[in-house]
């Protein structure tokens, strides 16, 4: 069986989307790890529009039901897609499910993951002292060492979490000064448990069953320095999930799909792209569902056209 | 069915596991690892350092794994 439209993710740009690509009557699959995208983890969420202050969950939740309600959708969940090839009739995705799945037209709405160090010992080590979540894992780390990668928002919010429980915080930014949000930087810098290193790179997680440190170069004095901590933080930002159909399509140096913003085509006929996976400048889950409309409504035009191609 | 899930109280994770055991009406002990007995608990039991953590009859889950959880609970 083919597709009409195959949506790859379940977030705001996913979901819009689907409701949309139903109510055209389009024989419509999501295939998508998770719902609610990256938000589905946040604390609170104040700025969806027409709902004042809802958690991450209820988010999800109300995505899931408003794309399980429609008609002419079909969803697998969790399934995450690893690859797309061109097919006689438009496309073929395969899955982790070991699944293949057929459509004319393809609206990727994969979004993003946090990006990764990169660096020896992060894998060995993760979920053992190298952590992703200081809201979900501070109190681990009550009155041990930790260290926080990153020297934007999110980094000065972890040391700040951090901060509560542990009996050290060092902030680690590869930058001459940090950039977060200046109040909150007012607050890091006043606090008595955070150090900050600026100019550092981070090298090197070490440890033997669980983290016990790190190197990093200084890059003031171009010397490789270590440090005891138990725990690392990585708050360095996201990176998009478009690895699966980077050979088909255009994307710019961040690994973001190139879109017109105007039809959210990509450089692929027959592939559409929404949200935060795309070169969007201003990554938001009420923009994020605004071009997910945008991409069903040109794959709907796309399709009505596809006979005669 | 003995059932324990380690926890922190800023968790999303943890509050999913706790739903998914809520909506299909299994009952199950919380312990918030800010506690210094119920962390090294957690640790000792699962030998890593994140939540939750959830413990099915010895069984042991780390992170929220609904698929893992169902297999053993049999749903």
């Amino acid at each position: 069986m083919i597709y009409d439209t195959i949506i790859i993710g379940g977030g705001p740009a996913g979901v819009a989307a689907g409701v949309y690509s139903a109510r055209k009557k389009l024989k419509t699959l999501i295939v998508t790890e998770s719902f609610g995208g990256q938000s589905a983890v946040a604390e609170n969420i104040e700025n969806w529009i027409g709902a004042k202050k809802i958690s991450g969950i209820e988010f999800a939740k109300m995505l899931e039901e408003h794309i399980r309600a429609q008609e002419n959708i079909e969803i697998k969940m969790p399934e995450n897609v690893i690859d797309v090839k061109e097919a006689p009739k438009g496309f073929d995705i395969m899955t982790d499910k070991n699944n293949s799945y057929q459509a004319k037209a393809l609206i990727i709405t994969s979004g993003g993951r946090r990006r990764r160090l990169s660096i020896p010992g992060e894998d060995k080590f993760e979920g053992k002292g190298v952590a992703y979540c200081s809201t979900c894992d501070a109190p681990i780390f009550k009155n041990k060492s930790v260290a926080v990668v990153g020297g934007g928002d999110a980094g000065l919010e972890a040391a700040i979490d951090l901060a509560r429980y542990a009996a050290k915080v060092y902030l680690i930014s590869n930058k001459e000064s940090l950039i977060g949000d200046l109040s909150i930087q007012e607050i890091v810098k006043n606090s008595e448990k955070i150090t900050i290193i600026e100019n550092a790179s981070i090298q090197e997680i070490l440890g033997d069953k669980f983290v016990s440190g790190f190197k990093y170069l200084d890059k003031n004095d171009n010397q490789i320095k270590e440090l005891n901590v138990e725990g690392i933080f990585v708050e360095i930002g996201s990176t998009a999930n478009s690895e699966f159909v980077k050979k088909l399509v255009n994307t710019n140096q961040k690994g973001e799909i190139i879109v017109d913003h105007k039809t959210g085509a990509t450089s692929h006929p027959g592939i559409f792209a929404a949200g935060f996976i795309t070169d969007e400048i201003y990554k938001q889950n009420n923009i994020s569902a605004g071009d997910g409309v945008i991409a069903a409504l040109s794959a709907y035009n796309y399709l009505l056209n596809f006979e005669k191609l | 069915m003995k059932i324990t899930i380690y926890t922190t109280a800023g968790c999303v994770y943890c509050k999913m596991a706790k739903e998914f055991f809520k909506r299909n009406n299994i009952s199950y002990e919380e312990k918030d690892i800010s506690d210094d007995n119920a962390r090294q608990e957690m640790i000792d039991k699962s030998n890593q350092l994140g939540v939750p953590v959830v413990d099915i009859e010895g069984q042991i889950i780390v992170g929220f794994d609904e698929e893992a959880m169902k297999k053993i609970l049999k749903l």
